[in-house]
């Protein structure tokens, strides 16, 4: 009797207001530990640990302040890591384009009614699958190429053979006396192209999901006020949907930054857990992550400034 | 007179009327050819396209049914002319697939359960609630996808490592944590808090799917005296399958294709990401086993076909998975619930 009355009691006090924050609160509860316990405490550690010299020993581990020279190493004495990190950057900046450009074309095609759209979707969106994680490594190595490129590839001096690569075409223009920068100019594209469309799943899918989310009747207003395709598409289609522009950009960038192809990753990895060097390898993914850090906050502000939001 | 001009009229009406059809005509014989064109030149994109992707799956296939005699048979580029599951048997045993696949399929399961329920359930309380702290909190969970998890590797490694709540098991027994390392709790603690592999992603993705649900439902069920719980199990989640059906597809692949986190956490526990590694290494039974020369196992390309198959066999099953979810897949984007 008592308990239900006291039940009662406390319900009548809270308000639904405050008793749906409450409820909102315990359903992300289990975000919140995970937050605390497996975000905050790591990232605050990365910091104390890039200051010091961390050894591990069997009943735990030892932390010895030494100041910035982790830091200073990083960028003084390391021979790898400053070239690493600038090669990711130019990646970065390289590809990013091109593959906005490219899923926001293969989206528009997509979109489109045509006989066999099923199939070309399924095969599209395989790259999702495909190109994430450890695959985008394994083909480098196994690859696609067939045993004629192995042997051109080795014949280059080169161990691995990256997929649809125009090695056999080179080679033809080298015979033929070009200049090699007129030879990479022109192959440089056609071998990344395997690269840029198997990085541009999940932003294919994005722009799709936004070109189906654009109301009907805007462009059944544009036909019937006679605009032509082109018209339509600079006044209604991309205006609609420049936020997903910037949604894209975002997500090309740290997708580009975080894949497990990215040398840096790899050496800050190989760092820790080869060379057994924690804290310095800590003072790298501190470093590697501002730059993403400020490069993802400049190319933000650009951006949002340019982008049309329809409310 | 009169009979004359109505001729002259009506030819002259037959004559416009025939200049009008004309152009009527070239207009639609321009507009069909143009039609036409864009459907063609469309077309090739797309079958260029879709060849460049499927190029790598198809000549995978090919060398993995190639017997090792047609490496050195010039006129086998695609079609082998000896077919032999060989190849299958020396990369399976190389990577030890079996166990490793045992091992990786019920990592995968289970994280793929657990995660998108965790994700679910958090999604659902940042859609649907409205707290304080909401907008600062969805603000970090946005901010933890764009952080790498090699910054946090390290902590998260020793963190497992001497793994302790609290201090409680260090008062206890006075060791400094448990060793969770080569067992999966660490990936399902991850998982559970919402933690793993883009799991703020997953949030994101069903936090859009349920602000983009009908608030009417909802209340609707509260009137009819559902508590928050029971209006979620009945109304949210049979509405949100295409969403859920994509978050677990995405979570199975990501975590079955993983090698940052189960590198850190699994030393001697053998999953597919990290048996691949043996990919290309012989063993002497081997080579006994399968009748392979000192030549085969020296030979690069032979080591390339061994890759090709390994890696086949290892995409296999989340290709088999992707035929079969795509449908939904698809289906969630064309509802478009999933950006809002």
């Amino acid at each position: 009797m008592a308990t239900k009355e006291k039940k009662k009691f406390l319900k009548g006090r809270l308000t639904l207001e405050t008793r749906k924050s409450l409820y909102g609160y315990i359903f992300i509860l289990p975000w919140v530990i995970g937050f605390l316990f497996f975000f905050l405490k790591p990232v605050i550690q990365t910091v104390q640990f890039s200051f010091s010299n961390l050894t591990v020993e069997p009943t735990g581990y030892v932390l010895e302040y030494i100041g910035i020279k982790n830091f200073r190493d990083a960028f003084l004495s390391d021979a790898n890591f400053p070239r690493y990190l600038t090669a990711s950057i130019r990646k970065m900046y390289t590809e990013t384009p091109v593959i906005l450009i490219f899923s926001f074309f293969a989206a528009l095609l997509i979109r489109q009614k045509f006989r066999g759209n099923a199939i070309i979707k399924t095969i599209f969106f395989l790259p999702v699958i495909m190109a994430s994680g450890t695959f985008m490594r394994m083909q480098a190595q196994a690859g696609g190429s067939n045993t004629r490129d192995i042997a051109a590839a080795m014949s280059e001096g080169m161990d691995a053979v990256p997929v649809l690569q125009s090695i056999r075409f080179q080679m033809i223009l080298e015979d033929a006396g070009f200049s090699p920068t007129f030879i990479s100019a022109l192959t440089t594209p056609i071998n990344n192209i395997f690269n840029i469309i198997s990085l541009s799943g999940i932003q294919i899918f994005i722009f799709l999901a936004g070109l189906h989310s654009i109301h009907p009747s805007l462009f059944e207003a544009c036909y019937i006020e006679g605009a032509t395709g082109w018209e339509t598409f600079w006044k209604i289609t991309f205006p609609m949907i420049s936020p997903l522009i910037l949604v894209n950009l975002i997500y090309t960038v740290i997708d580009s930054f975080t894949a497990y192809s990215n040398t840096t990753m790899t050496y800050i990895y190989n760092a820790a857990f080869g060379l057994f060097k924690f804290g310095f390898s800590s003072a790298m993914s501190l470093i590697y992550f501002v730059c993403i850090g400020g490069i993802l906050g400049v190319v933000g502000l650009i951006v949002s400034k340019r982008i049309f939001y329809y409310t | 007179m009169v009979q004359n001009i109505a001729t002259v009229t009506k030819n002259k009406l037959a004559k416009a009327k025939n200049v009008l059809n004309e152009k009527v005509f070239t207009l639609r014989v321009k507009h069909k050819a143009k039609n036409w064109v864009w459907s063609f030149v469309r077309s090739i994109f797309l079958l260029g396209f879709a060849f460049v992707i499927m190029y790598p799956i198809l000549i995978m296939l090919s060398r993995a049914f190639m017997h090792r005699v047609d490496i050195y048979d010039n006129t086998v580029l695609w079609i082998p002319k000896n077919f032999s599951v060989e190849n299958f048997q020396i990369a399976g045993d190389m990577i030890q697939y079996w166990p490793a696949f045992k091992n990786s399929m019920i990592l995968a399961i289970t994280i793929t359960l657990v995660q998108t329920l965790s994700c679910l359930l958090i999604g659902y309380g940042f859609a649907r609630f409205n707290f304080k702290l909401r907008g600062f909190l969805f603000g970090i969970v946005i901010f933890t996808i764009i952080v790498p998890p090699q910054l946090l590797m390290v902590p998260i490694y020793l963190h497992f490592r001497f793994f302790d709540v609290f201090g409680i098991y260090k008062a206890v027994t006075g060791n400094r944590g448990i060793n969770l390392l080569d067992t999966f709790s660490p990936f399902y603690l991850l998982a559970i808090t919402g933690q793993g592999i883009k799991n703020g992603l997953f949030i994101y993705i069903f936090r859009q799917f349920f602000r983009g649900m009908p608030k009417e439902t909802e209340e609707a069920a509260v009137v009819d005296g559902a508590g928050p719980f029971k209006t979620f199990t009945t109304i949210m989640v049979p509405g949100a399958l295409t969403a859920i059906t994509t978050v677990a597809l995405f979570s199975f692949v990501w975590q079955w294709n993983d090698n940052t986190y189960a590198s850190l956490f699994l030393k001697n526990t053998k999953v597919l990401p990290l048996t691949y590694e043996f990919l290309g290494m012989f063993t002497p039974e081997m080579a006994a086993e399968g009748m392979l020369t000192t030549f085969d196992t020296s030979n690069p390309y032979f080591i390339a076909m061994l890759r090709s198959t390994g890696v086949l066999m290892m995409i296999a099953p989340v290709i088999i998975l992707y035929i079969f979810a795509q449908k939904f897949f698809v289906e969630s984007i064309e509802r478009a619930g999933i950006i809002g």
